[in-house]
């Protein structure tokens, strides 16, 4: 797919993967690195243009849409997939890295798409390779959790598909165009369904604190930044404008921090975050005002790299460590200092602390909110700032890094190097885009007129984080984390499971009771008469014969024995006798 | 070099807290008087154009939040965690 000079950077990924099982000897990991590297040249490259497009039974695939915003998605996506797979480089396990290949593969697809059909099968790619990035974690966990994530994730993915042939049949198009936000059709909200399974738009958002946490340590690092981004682009490129997304994306930010600020498992903690991160995307996608489209697609680009970097050093407190959970670790940043220093920078970033990237794309998105004036979103998405800074920014590394004296007789695996130069890069980007914003503002779809460095905005966003400060102080006693399970939708969704399969099982156990009570009194008595016929007819007809034939050839055999006595002489007469027989016979006929 | 970097914040979290602590609250106040000569180019929701209200809207926030969370909600919501984290004593990513 080189039309005109585009390579698409799925090929790339994908040819990695299948490459995989045949690379031998102690060097091959650095082909890893070859698919991302060839993914940036590609995206700081590309000439803007639709490539890659395919005549199919009667339609038109597009596989190369490049646009300003498929661009800026493929340009983060292509970057964390270099920073993943550097994360990801003292793994041996070749299942783990072609299922990330893929994932990563499925996700530029997904971007690139300019049609419904071919964004569907990407889309599929997609689930199928992250539910191996949970699965490959091989505990009994990772694989309930996958099952339940891959079930949820084809769930959504029928939506979709439902949605898109529904559409075709009644516009006659797969083309993936805006939607007009005042005139959605069935179809529409069947798409929109799909998409915000994987946008994890609450109440369809449980499957992600559910299966993050259990994903292999740099599978989560993948699975963080590619799917719910995806989403959030095919919602900003489809569905910007629709206001249900705005109160459903502000709904989200406040959900995801009242959760994160009671969890105990760190990389669950996170994940709540993704889900109220998210929020902030898919509000400011809501809105649809310019510079909420823009906060929308900054906050995505910026959020990719602190999240990542914050699963990233969580995942190396995992490793070193074996356990994420805050109830069992504290007073580790004696241990840790570097992991704690580039943890930091991860969650000052979500926070909107000042010269990190969240502070730029953050308010830009709140600003934009209040600005078109819903004054309500704003505050919920101000209140959404406040828990966050209060669980990644506080809660976290203080019952992980600093509360207590760490455990004397604790012994911590050695952290591979790789780890922290994939932390590093992570934790230089967000540092980077938060002082020259220029790098983030660039890339955006519309132009920015947005000066997040002035008096004002630096002395608010100090105050919030103070006095969220304080306010944990205050608190701390009371929010210490506590080992369990907190309740959530995903509990609702086994639920409806559950009765699902009740309710095929019920009137398939009931027709099977039927059917076995008719067998029995029809059918098993047809069977044994048949079976007595056969066995009379065997003993009369088939034994006859067959003993018949028995006898008749014994009879035989005794005759020819009696007849052949071995003496020349009766031979000879014998054979006079036959010869005269048969002249008289000729002599009679002739 | 990393050892004398973890011994150092060793030290502020078990002998240096109260220097930390002071130097928080010193920052809180500042704020405050800030807050009084710095005002938003324009409100935006009317009452944030008065001085104070991020200060109490933060702790309010975070203060609440907990309590709802943490005290009102979290006894009827937590149940069993499912199984056991797998790295109990040793990990399996290798």
């Amino acid at each position: 797919m080189t039309i005109n000079g585009f390579l698409h950077p799925a090929l790339a990924f994908i040819a990695l993967a299948m490459a995989l099982p045949f690379f031998r000897g102690k060097q091959w990991k650095w082909f890893l690195l070859i698919p991302p590297v060839i993914a940036i040249a590609v995206v700081f490259t590309a000439t803007l243009g639709n490539f890659g497009v395919i005549p199919y039974l009667g339609n038109v695939l597009v596989l190369g849409r490049v646009d300003k915003l498929s661009l800026v998605f493929a340009n983060v996506f292509a970057i964390q997939s270099l920073i993943g797979m550097i994360y990801a480089l003292h793994m041996d396990d070749k299942a783990h890295h072609a299922a990330a290949a893929l994932y990563v593969a499925g996700s530029f697809g997904c971007v690139f798409a300019g049609d419904y059909l071919s964004l569907f099968i990407f889309w599929e790619l997609m689930a199928v390779a992250s539910t191996f990035l949970v699965w490959l974690h091989r505990t009994k966990t990772s694989s309930a959790a996958g099952f339940r994530y891959f079930l949820f994730h084809m769930l959504g993915g029928l939506f979709l598909l439902g949605g898109l042939l529904l559409r075709y049949s009644e516009i006659g198009t797969f083309a993936f165009l805006p939607v007009d936000p005042q005139g959605m059709e069935y179809y529409d909200w069947l798409i929109l369904i799909g998409f915000c399974v994987n946008a994890a738009v609450v109440p369809l958002h449980a499957w992600l604190p559910d299966a993050y946490p259990e994903a292999t340590i740099p599978g989560a690092v993948f699975m963080c930044a590619f799917t719910t981004k995806t989403a959030v682009y095919v919602l900003a490129r489809g569905f910007s404008g629709v206001y249900a997304l705005a109160v459903a994306g502000t709904f989200m930010a406040v959900y995801g921090v009242l959760y994160a600020s009671m969890e105990n498992n760190a990389r669950r903690i996170l994940s709540y975050h993704i889900v109220s991160q998210v929020g902030y995307m898919v509000a400011g996608i809501g809105i649809g005002s310019a510079m909420c489209i823009n906060g929308a697609v900054a906050h995505a680009y910026a959020h990719i790299l602190y999240k990542g970097l914050l699963f990233m050093s969580v995942g190396t407190v995992l490793f070193a460590v074996g356990t994420a959970d805050l109830d069992k670790l504290g007073g580790l940043v004696g241990k840790m200092p570097v992991v704690m220093l580039l943890y930091m920078v991860g969650a000052v970033s979500i926070s909107g602390m000042p010269l990190f990237n969240g502070f730029v794309s953050k308010t830009m998105t709140i600003t934009g909110a209040a600005e078109s004036h819903h004054t309500l979103l704003a505050v919920g998405l101000e209140i959404a700032a406040v828990g966050t800074f209060l669980s990644v920014g506080i809660k976290l590394p203080y019952f992980a890094f600093w509360n207590k004296p760490a455990k004397t007789d604790i012994k911590l695996n050695p952290i591979p190097k790789n780890m922290y130069v994939a932390m590093g890069i992570a934790a230089f980007l967000c540092f980077a885009q938060g002082v020259y914003p220029q790098m983030l503002y660039k890339l955006l779809p519309f132009p920015v007129e947005y000066h997040p460095y002035t008096a004002w905005h630096l002395l608010q966003a100090a105050m919030l984080l103070s006095f969220t400060g304080a306010g944990f102080w205050i608190m701390r006693k009371v929010i210490v984390p506590h080992y369990g399970r907190n309740l959530d939708f995903d509990k609702l969704y086994r639920f409806i499971g559950n009765m699902g399969l009740l309710l095929v099982c019920r009137p398939i156990a009931w027709a099977d009771s039927i059917w076995t009570t008719a067998y029995r009194v029809i059918g098993l008595k047809w069977l044994m008469d048949s079976a007595a016929g056969s066995s009379w007819f065997d003993r009369t007809g088939i034994d006859t014969v067959v003993d018949g034939t028995a006898y008749t050839v014994r009879n035989v055999g005794k005759a020819g024995a009696r007849i052949q006595t071995g003496r020349l002489q009766d031979y000879l007469g014998l054979a006079v006798v036959i010869a005269l027989c048969v002249y008289g016979l000729v002599w009679y006929f002739g | 070099m990393i050892e004398r970097l973890g011994n150092w914040f060793e030290t502020q979290r078990t002998q240096n807290m109260k220097f930390w602590k002071l130097l928080f609250a010193g920052l809180l106040v500042v704020l405050v008087v800030l807050n009084f000569f710095i005002h938003p180019h324009h409100v935006e929701y009317h009452y944030d154009g008065y001085p104070g209200f991020w200060e109490i809207f933060a702790l309010v926030a975070s203060v609440g939040m907990v309590f709802l969370m943490k005290v009102l909600i979290q006894p009827f919501l937590v149940g069993p965690e499912e199984g056991e984290d797998y790295t109990e004593g040793g990990n399996n990513d290798h």
